[in-house]
């Protein structure tokens, strides 16, 4: 049972992990704090997982999982804000291999999102992935207007740092 | 916000360049132990449980050597059932707030039982302090309101009359129990400090309009 169910949570999991990484890119700044987190997310996911019951998308459900651990539950480092530079040099040397102008936006993105605060990354998260402003204010768990506002202000901010 | 929707485009289609982990990567995982705060919020509160609790019962047994009234004793008998209860009813309190944090509630009730199950332990230490404060209170009143230290008193300090030796007395202890308080507290407030201050203002900044 726990093996089967075990199983299927994995699977789930890998096809969907896309979310995740996404979520773990913005909110860290080196690769083992990205390891690190995606860890904490994948635990959390796994303890919440039996009660998971289907009524929404997996990916929907994790997608709230891994802001919430991200946004509250997971520590930081010290070590990461050290790191973050070595990290910033490696991503670069990593697009270098593919540096035409999309892979040069999705980079800048990850730059100007990481400036922002932690509500500000995950409403700019839930903008990218096209997210409505019913399941923003559902997942964060404030009101349709409340998000409106917040978001518009995040976006002029993003907006701000793209073109800086 | 043409420019953001250009970047929305590029935005998603990535993936391709990001760490992919396999079912087995993933399995593994799956056996590593959580360092999430919840996590040390949890261990850290029952230290701090068996840490008053273990004060407690130091405190029960210095009563007996205490010569006090029958009268009194059983007031002080009394009191120590009814601490009991309310720690008893501090750890429920703790344990359902602990149980009611899940990874998948909605953002903002997630921080809020975070921070409901902190403020839980918050007000059991505040208790503590207090009965500490009043049972070091009732332990000095005997004390100084006992022969044998009056004349003790009189006999280490001759020079001085009874009533000066007695509020230096008071003075010094008072503010050894001060000092005593502060450095509970500020140990206390430091550790949830570290702990919780991202997670406070990100609260903040979520509730806020």
């Amino acid at each position: 049972m726990v093996k089967d169910l075990k199983h299927r949570f994995t699977e789930d999991l890998e096809k969907n992990q896309n979310i995740i990484h996404k979520v773990c890119r913005a909110y860290t700044t080196s690769d083992s704090a990205h390891k690190d987190l995606f860890q904490e997310i994948t635990i959390q996911l796994w303890r919440a997982y039996p009660k998971f019951r289907g009524d929404s998308k997996f990916s929907t459900w994790a997608y709230r999982v891994a802001l919430n651990t991200a946004i509250s539950l997971y520590r930081k480092s010290k070590r990461q804000i050290e790191t973050s530079e070595i990290y910033d040099n490696l991503k670069e040397l990593e697009f270098k291999d593919y540096d035409d102008e999309k892979d040069q936006q999705v980079k800048l993105l990850y730059k100007a999102i990481r400036q922002l605060s932690d509500i500000e990354k995950a409403l700019c998260l839930l903008y990218l992935d096209d997210k409505s402003y019913k399941e923003i204010s559902k997942t964060l768990g404030i009101t349709e207007v409340n998000a409106r506002v917040k978001m518009n202000r995040t976006k002029t901010k993003l907006k701000e740092l793209l073109n800086a | 916000m043409k420019d953001l929707d250009n970047y929305k485009e590029a935005w998603k289609n990535q993936g391709s360049k990001d760490l992919k982990y396999s079912y087995n990567d993933i399995q593994e995982m799956l056996h590593k132990k959580s360092s999430s705060i919840v996590k040390w919020i949890f261990y850290i509160s029952l230290i701090e449980f068996c840490f008053w609790i273990i004060i407690s019962f130091a405190f029960d047994t210095d009563w007996d050597k205490i010569n006090v009234s029958n009268r009194l004793y059983l007031l002080l008998g009394a009191l120590t059932l009814v601490n009991y209860i309310i720690i008893a009813v501090f750890i429920v309190l703790f344990y359902i707030n602990y149980k009611s944090i899940s990874a998948s509630s909605n953002t903002q009730k997630l921080m809020k039982d975070i921070l409901k199950t902190r403020k839980t332990v918050y007000y059991y230490v505040l208790y503590n302090v207090a009965m500490l404060v009043c049972g070091f209170a009732l332990v000095l009143y005997f004390i100084f309101t006992s022969e044998d230290f009056l004349n003790q008193l009189q006999t280490a300090r001759p020079e001085s009359s009874l009533n000066s030796s007695l509020i230096l007395a008071i003075l010094i202890s008072t503010i050894i129990v001060a000092v005593i308080v502060v450095l509970l507290l500020g140990f206390y407030r430091l550790i949830y400090g570290i702990l919780l201050k991202r997670l406070k203002e990100n609260y903040k900044e979520l509730s806020k309009v």
